[in-house]
Protein backbone atom coordinates (compact mmCIF):
# COMPACT_ATOMS: atom_id res chain seq x y z
CA UNK A 1 0.00 0.00 0.00
CA UNK A 2 1.76 3.23 -1.41
CA UNK A 3 1.70 6.13 1.10
CA UNK A 4 -0.11 9.12 -0.49
CA UNK A 5 2.91 11.35 0.93
CA UNK A 6 5.89 9.46 -0.88
CA UNK A 7 5.80 10.82 -4.50
CA UNK A 8 5.92 13.99 -2.95
CA UNK A 9 8.95 13.02 -0.60
CA UNK A 10 10.25 11.90 -4.04
CA UNK A 11 9.64 15.25 -5.90
CA UNK A 12 10.74 16.80 -3.06
CA UNK A 13 14.97 17.94 -4.05
CA UNK A 14 13.77 19.06 -7.74
CA UNK A 15 11.22 21.13 -6.41
CA UNK A 16 13.18 22.99 -4.55
CA UNK A 17 15.73 23.55 -6.83
CA UNK A 18 13.03 24.73 -8.72
CA UNK A 19 11.87 27.38 -6.12
CA UNK A 20 15.42 28.64 -6.31
CA UNK A 21 15.10 29.11 -9.92
CA UNK A 22 11.67 31.26 -8.87
CA UNK A 23 13.09 33.04 -6.38
CA UNK A 24 15.66 34.58 -8.44
CA UNK A 25 13.06 35.62 -10.92
CA UNK A 26 10.72 36.87 -8.66
CA UNK A 27 13.76 38.86 -7.45
CA UNK A 28 14.65 39.87 -11.02
CA UNK A 29 11.03 41.56 -11.18
CA UNK A 30 10.96 43.07 -7.97
CA UNK A 31 14.09 44.54 -8.72
CA UNK A 32 13.42 45.40 -12.41
CA UNK A 33 10.50 48.00 -10.37
CA UNK A 34 13.43 49.83 -8.89
CA UNK A 35 12.69 48.31 -5.13
CA UNK A 36 16.14 47.30 -3.47
CA UNK A 37 16.02 47.55 -0.39
CA UNK A 38 19.61 47.01 0.49
CA UNK A 39 20.22 50.17 -1.45
CA UNK A 40 17.30 52.84 0.26
CA UNK A 41 15.38 52.10 -2.87
CA UNK A 42 11.73 51.49 -1.94
CA UNK A 43 9.65 53.18 -4.63
CA UNK A 44 8.45 51.09 -7.29
CA UNK A 45 8.74 53.08 -10.27
CA UNK A 46 8.16 52.06 -14.45
CA UNK A 47 11.23 54.41 -15.15
CA UNK A 48 13.85 52.01 -15.65
CA UNK A 49 12.25 49.72 -18.22
CA UNK A 50 10.75 53.50 -19.94
CA UNK A 51 14.45 54.62 -20.34
CA UNK A 52 15.60 51.35 -21.96
CA UNK A 53 12.86 51.75 -24.12
CA UNK A 54 13.31 55.16 -25.81
CA UNK A 55 17.70 53.79 -25.71
CA UNK A 56 18.61 53.75 -29.38
CA UNK A 57 21.47 50.96 -28.39
CA UNK A 58 19.73 49.06 -25.53
CA UNK A 59 16.94 48.78 -27.99
CA UNK A 60 19.83 47.83 -30.76
CA UNK A 61 21.03 45.12 -28.36
CA UNK A 62 17.73 43.63 -28.08
CA UNK A 63 17.68 43.89 -31.49
CA UNK A 64 21.02 41.82 -32.31
CA UNK A 65 20.25 39.18 -30.07
CA UNK A 66 16.45 38.56 -31.15
CA UNK A 67 18.52 38.14 -34.75
CA UNK A 68 21.16 35.94 -33.19
CA UNK A 69 18.39 33.49 -31.75
CA UNK A 70 15.89 33.37 -34.93
CA UNK A 71 18.86 32.82 -37.54
CA UNK A 72 20.75 30.16 -35.65
CA UNK A 73 17.59 28.29 -34.43
CA UNK A 74 15.93 28.35 -37.87
CA UNK A 75 19.77 27.15 -39.65
CA UNK A 76 20.34 25.03 -36.89
CA UNK A 77 16.85 23.36 -37.17
CA UNK A 78 16.85 22.83 -40.89
CA UNK A 79 20.38 21.94 -41.12
CA UNK A 80 19.85 19.47 -37.88
CA UNK A 81 16.80 17.96 -39.67
CA UNK A 82 18.59 17.27 -43.18
CA UNK A 83 21.65 15.86 -41.06
CA UNK A 84 19.60 13.40 -39.27
CA UNK A 85 17.68 11.98 -41.88
CA UNK A 86 20.59 11.38 -44.17
CA UNK A 87 22.02 9.44 -41.28
CA UNK A 88 18.81 7.04 -41.47
CA UNK A 89 18.64 6.65 -44.51
CA UNK A 90 22.58 5.74 -45.27
CA UNK A 91 21.32 3.66 -41.60
CA UNK A 92 25.11 3.43 -40.56
CA UNK A 93 24.99 2.38 -36.95
CA UNK A 94 27.18 3.65 -34.31
CA UNK A 95 30.21 4.09 -37.52
CA UNK A 96 33.15 6.85 -36.98
CA UNK A 97 31.18 9.07 -38.92
CA UNK A 98 28.50 9.17 -36.10
CA UNK A 99 31.10 9.03 -33.13
CA UNK A 100 32.79 12.39 -34.82
CA UNK A 101 29.20 14.27 -34.95
CA UNK A 102 29.12 13.63 -31.70
CA UNK A 103 32.00 15.20 -30.66
CA UNK A 104 30.91 18.49 -30.30
CA UNK A 105 28.91 17.83 -27.63
CA UNK A 106 32.15 17.45 -25.17
CA UNK A 107 33.41 20.75 -26.40
CA UNK A 108 32.24 24.16 -24.25
CA UNK A 109 30.95 27.35 -25.94
CA UNK A 110 34.28 29.23 -24.50
CA UNK A 111 36.40 26.69 -26.70
CA UNK A 112 34.28 26.86 -29.76
CA UNK A 113 35.43 30.62 -29.62
CA UNK A 114 38.93 29.96 -29.35
CA UNK A 115 38.07 27.47 -32.71
CA UNK A 116 36.35 30.04 -34.52
CA UNK A 117 39.48 32.68 -33.67
CA UNK A 118 41.61 30.31 -35.32
CA UNK A 119 39.30 30.05 -38.28
CA UNK A 120 38.02 32.91 -38.84
CA UNK A 121 39.49 35.96 -37.90
CA UNK A 122 41.84 38.02 -39.56
CA UNK A 123 44.24 36.17 -39.01
CA UNK A 124 43.00 33.01 -39.25
CA UNK A 125 43.29 30.00 -41.32
CA UNK A 126 40.84 31.15 -43.89
CA UNK A 127 42.61 34.17 -44.14
CA UNK A 128 45.77 32.74 -44.36
CA UNK A 129 44.64 30.35 -47.33
CA UNK A 130 43.41 33.20 -48.83
CA UNK A 131 46.57 35.48 -48.59
CA UNK A 132 48.70 32.21 -49.96
CA UNK A 133 46.46 31.98 -53.00
CA UNK A 134 46.83 35.56 -53.73
CA UNK A 135 43.15 36.69 -53.10
CA UNK A 136 43.38 39.86 -51.25
CA UNK A 137 40.32 41.11 -51.41
CA UNK A 138 38.49 37.93 -50.14
CA UNK A 139 41.03 37.94 -47.13
CA UNK A 140 39.99 41.46 -45.95
CA UNK A 141 35.99 40.48 -46.68
CA UNK A 142 37.45 38.34 -43.50
CA UNK A 143 36.97 40.54 -41.16
CA UNK A 144 33.40 40.95 -41.68
CA UNK A 145 33.09 37.49 -39.87
CA UNK A 146 33.77 38.40 -36.47
CA UNK A 147 33.23 41.04 -34.18
CA UNK A 148 30.24 42.48 -36.45
CA UNK A 149 26.55 43.07 -35.90
CA UNK A 150 26.09 40.55 -38.72
CA UNK A 151 28.03 38.19 -36.06
CA UNK A 152 28.21 35.49 -39.03
CA UNK A 153 30.99 34.50 -36.61
CA UNK A 154 28.89 34.07 -33.36
CA UNK A 155 26.20 32.18 -35.43
CA UNK A 156 28.71 29.55 -37.51
CA UNK A 157 30.13 28.80 -33.72
CA UNK A 158 26.87 27.83 -32.10
CA UNK A 159 25.89 26.07 -35.34
CA UNK A 160 28.52 23.72 -34.56
CA UNK A 161 27.58 22.86 -31.39
CA UNK A 162 23.34 23.30 -32.26
CA UNK A 163 23.09 21.16 -35.69
CA UNK A 164 24.89 17.88 -33.83
CA UNK A 165 22.38 18.75 -30.90
CA UNK A 166 18.91 19.16 -32.93
CA UNK A 167 20.26 15.88 -35.05
CA UNK A 168 20.62 13.54 -31.76
CA UNK A 169 18.52 15.50 -30.21
CA UNK A 170 15.75 13.95 -32.39
CA UNK A 171 17.25 10.84 -34.20
CA UNK A 172 15.33 8.41 -31.56
CA UNK A 173 11.74 10.16 -33.10
CA UNK A 174 12.80 10.68 -36.82
CA UNK A 175 13.75 6.69 -36.67
CA UNK A 176 11.00 5.35 -35.33
CA UNK A 177 8.89 7.41 -37.75
CA UNK A 178 10.69 7.35 -40.83
CA UNK A 179 11.02 3.55 -40.31
CA UNK A 180 7.63 3.37 -39.66
CA UNK A 181 5.55 5.79 -41.55
CA UNK A 182 8.54 7.12 -44.25
CA UNK A 183 8.63 3.05 -45.12
CA UNK A 184 4.47 3.30 -45.71
CA UNK A 185 4.84 6.13 -47.92
CA UNK A 186 8.09 5.09 -49.59
CA UNK A 187 6.30 1.64 -50.49
CA UNK A 188 3.45 3.26 -51.96
CA UNK A 189 5.09 4.98 -54.26
CA UNK A 190 6.17 8.44 -52.43
CA UNK A 191 10.07 9.56 -53.64
CA UNK A 192 12.49 9.58 -51.21
CA UNK A 193 12.24 13.40 -50.43
CA UNK A 194 8.60 13.56 -50.83
CA UNK A 195 8.24 11.23 -47.97
CA UNK A 196 10.69 12.89 -45.63
CA UNK A 197 9.00 16.50 -46.61
CA UNK A 198 5.07 15.72 -46.67
CA UNK A 199 5.33 12.22 -44.13
CA UNK A 200 8.60 11.70 -41.92
CA UNK A 201 9.07 15.46 -41.16
CA UNK A 202 5.37 16.85 -40.26
CA UNK A 203 5.49 14.01 -37.71
CA UNK A 204 8.77 14.94 -35.81
CA UNK A 205 7.23 18.11 -35.46
CA UNK A 206 7.14 17.68 -31.30
CA UNK A 207 10.26 16.90 -31.29
CA UNK A 208 11.73 19.44 -33.25
CA UNK A 209 9.85 22.12 -32.31
CA UNK A 210 11.35 21.16 -28.31
CA UNK A 211 14.63 20.97 -29.33
CA UNK A 212 14.40 24.52 -31.46
CA UNK A 213 12.70 26.38 -28.37
CA UNK A 214 15.64 25.15 -25.82
CA UNK A 215 18.20 26.50 -28.96
CA UNK A 216 16.40 29.16 -29.65
CA UNK A 217 16.37 30.47 -25.46
CA UNK A 218 19.52 29.87 -25.42
CA UNK A 219 21.73 31.45 -27.75
CA UNK A 220 19.15 34.33 -26.91
CA UNK A 221 19.93 34.72 -23.54
CA UNK A 222 24.00 32.83 -22.93
CA UNK A 223 26.59 35.14 -22.38
CA UNK A 224 29.83 33.40 -23.55
CA UNK A 225 29.63 33.37 -27.01
CA UNK A 226 28.93 36.75 -27.41
CA UNK A 227 31.70 37.96 -25.41
CA UNK A 228 34.30 36.15 -27.51
CA UNK A 229 33.20 36.39 -30.85
CA UNK A 230 30.53 38.78 -30.74
CA UNK A 231 29.53 42.36 -32.05
CA UNK A 232 31.07 45.28 -30.04
CA UNK A 233 28.57 47.69 -30.86
CA UNK A 234 25.45 47.02 -30.50
CA UNK A 235 26.44 43.97 -27.96
CA UNK A 236 24.37 41.33 -27.65
CA UNK A 237 21.76 41.42 -24.67
CA UNK A 238 23.22 39.19 -22.19
CA UNK A 239 26.67 40.90 -22.41
CA UNK A 240 25.31 44.42 -22.41
CA UNK A 241 22.64 43.36 -19.23
CA UNK A 242 26.17 42.15 -17.15
CA UNK A 243 28.01 45.25 -17.85
CA UNK A 244 24.72 47.70 -16.48
CA UNK A 245 25.34 44.70 -13.42
CA UNK A 246 28.95 45.24 -12.79
CA UNK A 247 28.19 49.38 -13.01
CA UNK A 248 30.22 50.44 -10.24
CA UNK A 249 26.95 52.99 -9.47
CA UNK A 250 24.68 50.36 -7.59
CA UNK A 251 21.63 52.48 -8.00
CA UNK A 252 22.36 51.15 -11.85
CA UNK A 253 21.40 48.02 -10.52
CA UNK A 254 17.45 47.91 -11.92
CA UNK A 255 18.47 48.85 -15.65
CA UNK A 256 20.18 45.55 -15.57
CA UNK A 257 17.30 43.76 -13.95
CA UNK A 258 15.05 45.53 -16.27
CA UNK A 259 16.98 44.25 -19.22
CA UNK A 260 17.00 41.07 -17.41
CA UNK A 261 13.04 40.80 -17.55
CA UNK A 262 13.14 41.92 -20.65
CA UNK A 263 15.14 39.14 -22.15
CA UNK A 264 12.56 36.87 -19.55
CA UNK A 265 9.70 37.82 -21.31
CA UNK A 266 11.29 36.98 -25.15
CA UNK A 267 12.28 33.91 -23.61
CA UNK A 268 8.26 33.44 -22.39
CA UNK A 269 6.86 34.63 -25.70
CA UNK A 270 8.84 31.93 -27.35
CA UNK A 271 7.79 29.32 -25.21
CA UNK A 272 3.98 30.28 -25.43
CA UNK A 273 5.13 30.12 -29.57
CA UNK A 274 5.96 26.99 -28.83
CA UNK A 275 3.22 25.60 -27.47
CA UNK A 276 1.26 27.24 -29.59
CA UNK A 277 2.60 25.59 -32.67
CA UNK A 278 2.63 22.16 -30.84
CA UNK A 279 -1.30 22.61 -30.41
CA UNK A 280 -1.45 23.22 -34.00
CA UNK A 281 -0.54 20.38 -35.29
CA UNK A 282 -2.87 18.32 -33.23
CA UNK A 283 -5.99 20.48 -34.41
CA UNK A 284 -5.10 20.05 -37.99
CA UNK A 285 -4.44 16.35 -37.75
CA UNK A 286 -7.97 16.24 -35.99
CA UNK A 287 -9.67 18.15 -38.77
CA UNK A 288 -8.25 15.69 -41.34
CA UNK A 289 -10.70 13.07 -39.48
CA UNK B 1 22.12 2.44 -56.69
CA UNK B 2 24.78 4.47 -53.86
CA UNK B 3 23.84 7.70 -56.36
CA UNK B 4 20.42 7.75 -54.84
CA UNK B 5 21.65 9.25 -51.64
CA UNK B 6 24.57 10.94 -52.68
CA UNK B 7 23.15 14.25 -51.03
CA UNK B 8 23.06 12.57 -47.88
CA UNK B 9 26.85 11.47 -47.93
CA UNK B 10 28.24 14.91 -48.75
CA UNK B 11 26.29 16.39 -46.03
CA UNK B 12 27.08 13.99 -43.76
CA UNK B 13 30.67 14.14 -44.94
CA UNK B 14 30.89 17.81 -45.11
CA UNK B 15 29.57 18.46 -41.53
CA UNK B 16 32.06 15.56 -40.32
CA UNK B 17 34.87 17.77 -41.75
CA UNK B 18 33.96 20.75 -40.78
CA UNK B 19 33.76 19.39 -37.00
CA UNK B 20 37.32 17.78 -37.23
CA UNK B 21 39.52 20.47 -39.01
CA UNK B 22 38.94 23.28 -36.13
CA UNK B 23 40.14 20.47 -33.50
CA UNK B 24 43.12 19.47 -36.22
CA UNK B 25 43.88 23.68 -36.49
CA UNK B 26 43.54 23.80 -32.27
CA UNK B 27 46.18 20.67 -32.23
CA UNK B 28 48.73 22.34 -34.49
CA UNK B 29 48.00 25.76 -32.28
CA UNK B 30 49.33 23.69 -29.41
CA UNK B 31 52.82 22.75 -30.68
CA UNK B 32 53.31 25.99 -32.65
CA UNK B 33 55.68 28.21 -31.41
CA UNK B 34 55.98 31.05 -33.76
CA UNK B 35 53.04 30.73 -36.41
CA UNK B 36 52.82 34.62 -37.45
CA UNK B 37 50.48 35.88 -40.73
CA UNK B 38 50.33 34.87 -43.16
CA UNK B 39 52.16 31.98 -43.38
CA UNK B 40 50.23 28.48 -43.93
CA UNK B 41 52.50 26.74 -41.58
CA UNK B 42 53.80 27.28 -38.27
CA UNK B 43 57.59 28.55 -38.24
CA UNK B 44 58.82 26.32 -35.52
CA UNK B 45 57.40 24.17 -32.92
CA UNK B 46 57.68 24.12 -28.77
CA UNK B 47 56.04 22.62 -25.88
CA UNK B 48 56.01 25.99 -24.37
CA UNK B 49 52.06 25.85 -24.33
CA UNK B 50 52.20 22.61 -22.83
CA UNK B 51 54.75 23.25 -20.06
CA UNK B 52 52.61 26.61 -19.01
CA UNK B 53 49.71 24.81 -19.02
CA UNK B 54 51.17 22.18 -16.78
CA UNK B 55 53.52 24.22 -14.56
CA UNK B 56 53.15 27.17 -15.40
CA UNK B 57 50.26 28.47 -13.08
CA UNK B 58 51.33 27.58 -9.86
CA UNK B 59 47.87 26.01 -8.71
CA UNK B 60 46.69 24.42 -11.87
CA UNK B 61 46.89 20.93 -10.84
CA UNK B 62 44.02 21.61 -7.69
CA UNK B 63 42.05 23.95 -9.63
CA UNK B 64 41.73 21.39 -12.61
CA UNK B 65 41.26 18.62 -9.76
CA UNK B 66 38.66 21.01 -7.25
CA UNK B 67 36.34 21.67 -10.94
CA UNK B 68 36.21 18.11 -11.75
CA UNK B 69 35.25 17.40 -8.16
CA UNK B 70 32.57 20.09 -8.27
CA UNK B 71 30.95 19.38 -11.04
CA UNK B 72 31.03 15.79 -10.60
CA UNK B 73 29.15 16.34 -6.92
CA UNK B 74 26.75 18.82 -9.38
CA UNK B 75 26.34 15.76 -11.48
CA UNK B 76 25.57 13.20 -8.63
CA UNK B 77 23.19 15.61 -7.17
CA UNK B 78 21.66 16.50 -9.55
CA UNK B 79 21.00 12.96 -11.50
CA UNK B 80 20.12 11.82 -7.81
CA UNK B 81 17.16 14.49 -7.56
CA UNK B 82 16.31 13.68 -11.50
CA UNK B 83 15.67 10.17 -10.60
CA UNK B 84 13.61 10.84 -7.71
CA UNK B 85 11.38 12.86 -9.30
CA UNK B 86 11.22 10.67 -12.48
CA UNK B 87 10.32 8.06 -10.50
CA UNK B 88 7.62 10.04 -9.06
CA UNK B 89 6.42 11.13 -12.27
CA UNK B 90 6.10 7.89 -13.69
CA UNK B 91 4.96 5.62 -11.04
CA UNK B 92 2.66 7.57 -9.46
CA UNK B 93 -0.30 10.23 -10.14
CA UNK B 94 -0.47 13.22 -7.93
CA UNK B 95 -2.29 16.72 -7.42
CA UNK B 96 0.40 19.06 -8.54
CA UNK B 97 2.40 16.67 -11.24
CA UNK B 98 1.50 18.23 -14.52
CA UNK B 99 2.53 21.45 -12.48
CA UNK B 100 5.91 19.98 -11.21
CA UNK B 101 6.65 18.50 -15.23
CA UNK B 102 6.36 22.05 -16.27
CA UNK B 103 8.71 23.45 -13.74
CA UNK B 104 11.56 21.35 -14.39
CA UNK B 105 11.46 22.18 -17.96
CA UNK B 106 11.51 25.82 -16.88
CA UNK B 107 15.48 26.01 -16.57
CA UNK B 108 15.33 25.16 -20.23
CA UNK B 109 13.94 28.64 -21.23
CA UNK B 110 15.02 31.00 -18.79
CA UNK B 111 18.46 32.07 -19.48
CA UNK B 112 21.57 31.32 -17.27
CA UNK B 113 22.53 35.03 -16.84
CA UNK B 114 18.79 35.71 -15.88
CA UNK B 115 18.76 33.42 -12.73
CA UNK B 116 22.43 34.04 -11.91
CA UNK B 117 21.34 37.63 -12.22
CA UNK B 118 18.23 37.64 -9.58
CA UNK B 119 19.55 35.14 -7.07
CA UNK B 120 22.88 36.60 -6.60
CA UNK B 121 21.50 38.99 -3.82
CA UNK B 122 19.70 36.60 -2.27
CA UNK B 123 23.17 34.32 -2.18
CA UNK B 124 24.72 36.81 -0.81
CA UNK B 125 21.87 37.43 2.09
CA UNK B 126 22.35 33.58 2.74
CA UNK B 127 26.11 33.52 3.18
CA UNK B 128 26.32 31.48 -0.37
CA UNK B 129 28.00 34.21 -2.55
CA UNK B 130 31.56 33.00 -3.36
CA UNK B 131 31.04 29.49 -1.88
CA UNK B 132 31.15 26.15 -3.60
CA UNK B 133 28.10 25.61 -2.30
CA UNK B 134 26.37 28.22 -4.27
CA UNK B 135 28.27 27.28 -7.33
CA UNK B 136 26.57 23.81 -7.28
CA UNK B 137 23.36 24.35 -6.60
CA UNK B 138 23.50 26.90 -9.65
CA UNK B 139 25.06 24.20 -11.69
CA UNK B 140 22.11 21.80 -10.36
CA UNK B 141 19.54 23.96 -11.16
CA UNK B 142 20.85 24.70 -14.70
CA UNK B 143 21.42 21.11 -15.78
CA UNK B 144 17.97 19.90 -14.06
CA UNK B 145 15.72 20.18 -17.35
CA UNK B 146 18.57 17.56 -18.83
CA UNK B 147 18.80 14.84 -16.14
CA UNK B 148 14.71 14.46 -15.74
CA UNK B 149 14.16 14.59 -19.17
CA UNK B 150 16.58 11.49 -19.36
CA UNK B 151 16.15 9.82 -16.49
CA UNK B 152 12.40 10.58 -16.83
CA UNK B 153 12.95 9.17 -20.25
CA UNK B 154 14.28 5.68 -18.88
CA UNK B 155 11.85 4.99 -15.93
CA UNK B 156 9.12 5.32 -18.61
CA UNK B 157 11.08 2.74 -20.95
CA UNK B 158 10.97 -0.05 -17.91
CA UNK B 159 8.15 1.37 -15.94
CA UNK B 160 7.48 -0.93 -12.43
CA UNK B 161 6.23 -3.83 -14.21
CA UNK B 162 9.47 -5.72 -13.59
CA UNK B 163 9.73 -4.45 -9.75
CA UNK B 164 6.11 -5.92 -9.47
CA UNK B 165 6.93 -9.08 -10.78
CA UNK B 166 9.93 -9.14 -8.33
CA UNK B 167 7.29 -8.04 -5.28
CA UNK B 168 4.86 -11.02 -6.33
CA UNK B 169 7.96 -13.34 -5.76
CA UNK B 170 8.32 -12.45 -2.59
CA UNK B 171 10.96 -9.39 -2.37
CA UNK B 172 10.31 -6.44 -0.23
CA UNK B 173 9.95 -2.84 -1.70
CA UNK B 174 13.46 -2.15 -1.29
CA UNK B 175 14.75 -5.53 -2.65
CA UNK B 176 13.25 -5.09 -6.09
CA UNK B 177 13.96 -1.68 -6.49
CA UNK B 178 17.62 -2.15 -5.97
CA UNK B 179 18.28 -5.65 -7.43
CA UNK B 180 15.96 -5.56 -10.36
CA UNK B 181 14.39 -1.46 -11.11
CA UNK B 182 17.69 0.12 -10.36
CA UNK B 183 20.17 -1.32 -12.11
CA UNK B 184 17.20 -1.44 -15.37
CA UNK B 185 18.18 2.23 -14.66
CA UNK B 186 21.90 2.63 -14.87
CA UNK B 187 22.62 3.20 -18.79
CA UNK B 188 20.27 6.38 -18.19
CA UNK B 189 22.14 7.75 -14.97
CA UNK B 190 25.66 7.13 -16.91
CA UNK B 191 24.00 9.35 -19.68
CA UNK B 192 22.91 11.78 -17.48
CA UNK B 193 25.87 12.05 -15.01
CA UNK B 194 27.85 12.81 -18.34
CA UNK B 195 25.31 15.22 -19.75
CA UNK B 196 25.08 16.99 -16.34
CA UNK B 197 29.12 16.73 -15.81
CA UNK B 198 29.29 18.33 -19.48
CA UNK B 199 26.80 21.32 -18.30
CA UNK B 200 28.14 22.38 -15.08
CA UNK B 201 32.28 21.52 -16.20
CA UNK B 202 31.47 24.30 -19.11
CA UNK B 203 29.81 26.99 -16.67
CA UNK B 204 31.20 30.03 -16.94
CA UNK B 205 28.78 33.02 -16.58
CA UNK B 206 27.43 31.54 -12.98
CA UNK B 207 30.67 30.22 -11.67
CA UNK B 208 31.93 33.45 -12.91
CA UNK B 209 29.06 35.63 -10.84
CA UNK B 210 28.22 33.76 -7.90
CA UNK B 211 32.09 31.89 -7.53
CA UNK B 212 33.05 35.56 -7.55
CA UNK B 213 37.03 35.04 -7.49
CA UNK B 214 37.14 32.45 -4.82
CA UNK B 215 35.64 29.50 -6.65
CA UNK B 216 37.86 28.89 -9.60
CA UNK B 217 36.74 26.30 -11.86
CA UNK B 218 38.85 25.48 -14.76
CA UNK B 219 36.14 27.01 -17.20
CA UNK B 220 36.75 30.51 -15.72
CA UNK B 221 39.91 29.84 -15.68
CA UNK B 222 40.44 29.54 -19.11
CA UNK B 223 38.89 32.49 -20.22
CA UNK B 224 41.74 34.85 -19.99
CA UNK B 225 43.58 33.16 -22.23
CA UNK B 226 41.37 33.25 -25.06
CA UNK B 227 40.54 36.67 -25.12
CA UNK B 228 44.63 37.18 -24.46
CA UNK B 229 45.11 36.25 -28.20
CA UNK B 230 47.99 33.66 -27.14
CA UNK B 231 46.89 31.10 -29.10
CA UNK B 232 49.30 28.83 -28.15
CA UNK B 233 48.29 28.65 -24.24
CA UNK B 234 44.59 28.87 -25.09
CA UNK B 235 44.69 25.80 -27.40
CA UNK B 236 46.61 23.79 -24.82
CA UNK B 237 43.63 24.96 -22.09
CA UNK B 238 41.30 23.77 -24.99
CA UNK B 239 42.76 20.26 -25.56
CA UNK B 240 43.13 19.84 -21.93
CA UNK B 241 39.69 20.81 -21.22
CA UNK B 242 38.19 18.47 -23.99
CA UNK B 243 40.37 15.03 -22.76
CA UNK B 244 38.93 16.07 -19.40
CA UNK B 245 35.82 15.66 -20.60
CA UNK B 246 36.38 12.81 -22.78
CA UNK B 247 37.95 11.03 -19.92
CA UNK B 248 34.85 11.78 -17.48
CA UNK B 249 32.54 10.48 -20.27
CA UNK B 250 33.87 7.02 -20.76
CA UNK B 251 34.31 7.00 -16.65
CA UNK B 252 30.90 7.16 -16.12
CA UNK B 253 29.65 5.05 -19.12
CA UNK B 254 32.32 2.37 -17.86
CA UNK B 255 30.72 2.45 -14.39
CA UNK B 256 27.33 2.78 -15.95
CA UNK B 257 27.89 -0.93 -18.02
CA UNK B 258 29.36 -2.20 -14.85
CA UNK B 259 26.41 -1.40 -12.51
CA UNK B 260 24.74 -3.05 -15.17
CA UNK B 261 26.27 -6.14 -15.33
CA UNK B 262 26.88 -7.09 -11.83
CA UNK B 263 22.71 -6.89 -11.33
Amino acid sequence: MRKKITPYLLSAPVIVLCAILIISIINGVIQSFGIIPAFDMTKPTLAYYQEILHSESLMESIGLSLYLAVATTFLALAIGSLLCWSLILLKKKGGALEQILKIPILVPHTVVAILAINLLSSTGLLSRIFMTMGMTEAAEWISCILYTPESWGVIMAYLWKEIPFVCYFIAAVMGSIDGSYGDAARNLGAGKWRAFWNVTLPLCKPAILNSGLIIFCYSFGAYELPLLLGSTLPKALPVQTYIEYTHPDLTHRPYAMALNMIMLLICLIAAGVYYLLLRQKISETRRRD
Amino acid sequence: MREKHRAAKTLIWLTASLIVLPLMVLLVWCFANRWAYPSLLPENFSLRGLEQVLFGYHDMGRIVGSSILISVVAAVLCVTASALAARAVVFYDFKGKRILEFLTMIPVIIPATVFGMGIHMMFIKGGLNHTITGVILTHIVVSLPYGVKIMTDITKLYGRNLEEQAMVLGANSWQSFWLVGFPKLTPGIASALSMTFIISFSQYFLTLLIGGGRVKTFSVVMVPFIQSGDKTIAANYSVLFILITFIVFLIFDKIGKKARCIA
